[in-house]
């Protein structure tokens, strides 16, 4: 009976917002790889982008800030990323690394770029651009 | 007990009745209104507009429900329907039409594996490194590409100066008859101690050979040591002794990619530039050559293509040409720009410029790093394309 309760409960599966990788970053010359997890943030405009377990439904600092006014020198200028300059403006460190899904069916390297903040609270830097943009000047 | 839970089951029995109710009859709704449409001969701009309404008013009223995604994934299938019909409305409108979709990619360049040159001004050599690495299929190191036609001391002390693509193959290929791969000298960041950027890392790495003080500088020497695994301070201060500074940091580059790959390889990059090929008559060529399963270098003045009125991002920029795609709801030919900024979509889109996104089943969508634009920004802004022979 329990059983049928839950059932009836839970009729879909809930898409799980938080999942496994492996990730890559290049250290002194070689790859380095270390077990993780992903979750999901998503946008009002339905864009999706990655953050740390620790960021997850918006618990960490970074993601509680209200945006507000930046002046940062260079940032359109067109040499380099501008997103690795927004994520030095707000006090963090840029890396890029390389994630693959440990569910997925058909195991594919993605290339991204995170923006950590403290020892373990990252965002992805598309994330900060996507939510800062209109406050650059 | 037993009839608290069959009370229980019932109310949850008849909910899940009600909330597919909801469903159904909002989904019927959107039937009837995108059927009207799917039912004209030809399919216009119009009638995208008004199957994106329909699409909206079903989001709005399927908000919260638990079928909310199964159902959206239905209305995406009639969507992608709606534009294939779209698609071939406009062939039939000009049959002439050579503006056919393609997306040319392989295992070393598409669209997951964007790069991303940090702060450097060197984005010439991340266009130059995919266009040798789509060609050999294995990923070229970018930074080794580097040739801004000044000494590559001065042009750290600039963030990059800037070149041009083929130069830097041509340059490359000449002096060291091989090349070097990705795995060999990595261009993506390492975890910096104080230092901005691999420029400023760099500039770091030569002051304090001026002042005679890198042995003293604990943090300098790991970054050193994270760039060039191998690398201490006696290797550098055995070679600035002999040689001084110059050539330093090719040198060190150099000890990275001992491992020579494609030794012997040769290729001479086409370069065409505006004003002396009409934009028209490049368009084309990069035309022909997508359509024989190749990508393109393209140069341009990024600030005339994105259409900014910012005069500080006026300046030329290089990417790639690897797609290119007829726009269903504005009929425009768009190409499809890899840029080296990551995945990040930071200008803002207006028509003709949109950021490329993948959306999966459930309809989350993703940047990936390239841009759409169509052919009359592509025009304005080209200074020249460059392709290998």
């Amino acid at each position: 009976m329990k059983i049928l309760i839950l059932f009836f409960l839970f009729p879909f599966v809930l898409e799980a917002e938080c999942f496994p990788v492996t990730t890559k970053i290049i250290f002194q010359g070689k790859a380095e790889t270390a077990k993780n997890q992903l979750c999901k943030k998503r946008t009002k405009d339905g864009m999706l982008f990655f953050v740390s377990k620790s960021c997850e439904k918006d618990q960490c600092e970074i993601l509680k800030r209200t945006p507000k006014n930046l002046i940062i020198k260079k940032y359109k200028d067109s040499i380099g990323s501008p997103g690795f300059k927004l994520c030095q403006e707000l006090g963090g460190v840029p890396q890029i690394f390389e994630f693959q899904l440990d569910l997925a069916k058909e195991k594919k390297w993605q290339t991204s770029e995170r923006c950590y903040f403290e020892r373990e609270d990252f965002v992805e830097i598309s994330l900060l651009t996507h939510e800062w943009k209109r406050f650059i000047h | 007990m037993k009839s608290m839970t069959f009370s229980l089951l019932f109310l949850v029995f008849t909910s899940s009745i009600a909330l597919a109710d909801n469903c159904s009859d909002a989904y019927t709704q959107f039937q009837n209104k995108t059927n009207e449409i799917l039912n004209h001969s030809a399919i216009t701009p119009n009638d995208m507009k008004d199957f994106d309404r329909a699409y909206e008013e079903l989001s709005l009223l399927l908000l919260g429900e638990s079928c909310e995604k199964e159902t959206l994934f239905k209305a995406n299938e009639t969507r992608t329907h709606l534009k294939e019909k779209r698609a071939a409305s406009l062939r039939a409108q000009n049959p002439q039409n050579s503006c056919t979709d393609v997306i040319n990619q392989n295992e070393a360049v598409n669209l997951d594996n964007v790069r991303n040159q940090d702060g450097l001004g060197w984005c010439y050599a991340y266009a130059a490194a995919d266009l040798l690495s789509f060609r050999l299929k294995k990923k070229i190191s970018a930074i080794s590409l580097y040739d801004s036609g000044q000494s590559i001391e001065k042009d750290i002390f600039s963030d990059g100066k800037g070149g041009d693509i083929g130069g830097s193959i041509e340059d490359y290929l000449r002096k060291k008859n091989s090349l070097c791969l990705e795995e060999d000298l990595p261009s993506s960041d390492f975890q910096f101690c104080t230092y901005r950027n691999y420029a400023n890392f760099l500039q770091a790495l030569y002051q304090s050979i001026e002042e005679n003080s890198l042995a003293d500088n604990q943090c300098l020497n790991q970054n050193l040591n994270a760039a060039f695994p191998g690398v201490d301070f006696s290797v550098v201060n055995t070679f600035s002794a002999k040689y001084g500074s110059r050539n330093l940091a090719e040198y060190l580059y150099d000890l990275q990619c001992k491992k020579r790959s494609f030794v012997g390889y040769k290729v001479n990059p086409v370069s065409l530039t505006t004003p002396r090929f009409k934009p028209d008559d490049l368009l084309k060529k990069v035309d022909g050559l997508l359509d024989t399963g190749e990508i393109v270098g393209y140069a341009c003045q990024y600030g005339t293509l994105s259409e900014t009125t910012d005069d500080s991002k006026k300046g030329g920029h290089a990417m790639l040409i690897v797609g290119r795609r007829q726009n269903p709801e504005t009929g425009d030919c768009e190409y499809l720009l890899r840029n080296s900024w990551g995945k990040d979509c930071t200008d803002a889109e207006g028509e003709g410029f949109t950021c490329d996104k993948k959306c999966d089943e459930n309809n989350d969508c993703r940047y990936s790093g390239h841009l759409w634009v169509n052919s009359r920004r592509m025009k304005n802004a080209m200074e020249g394309i460059t392709y290998l022979p």
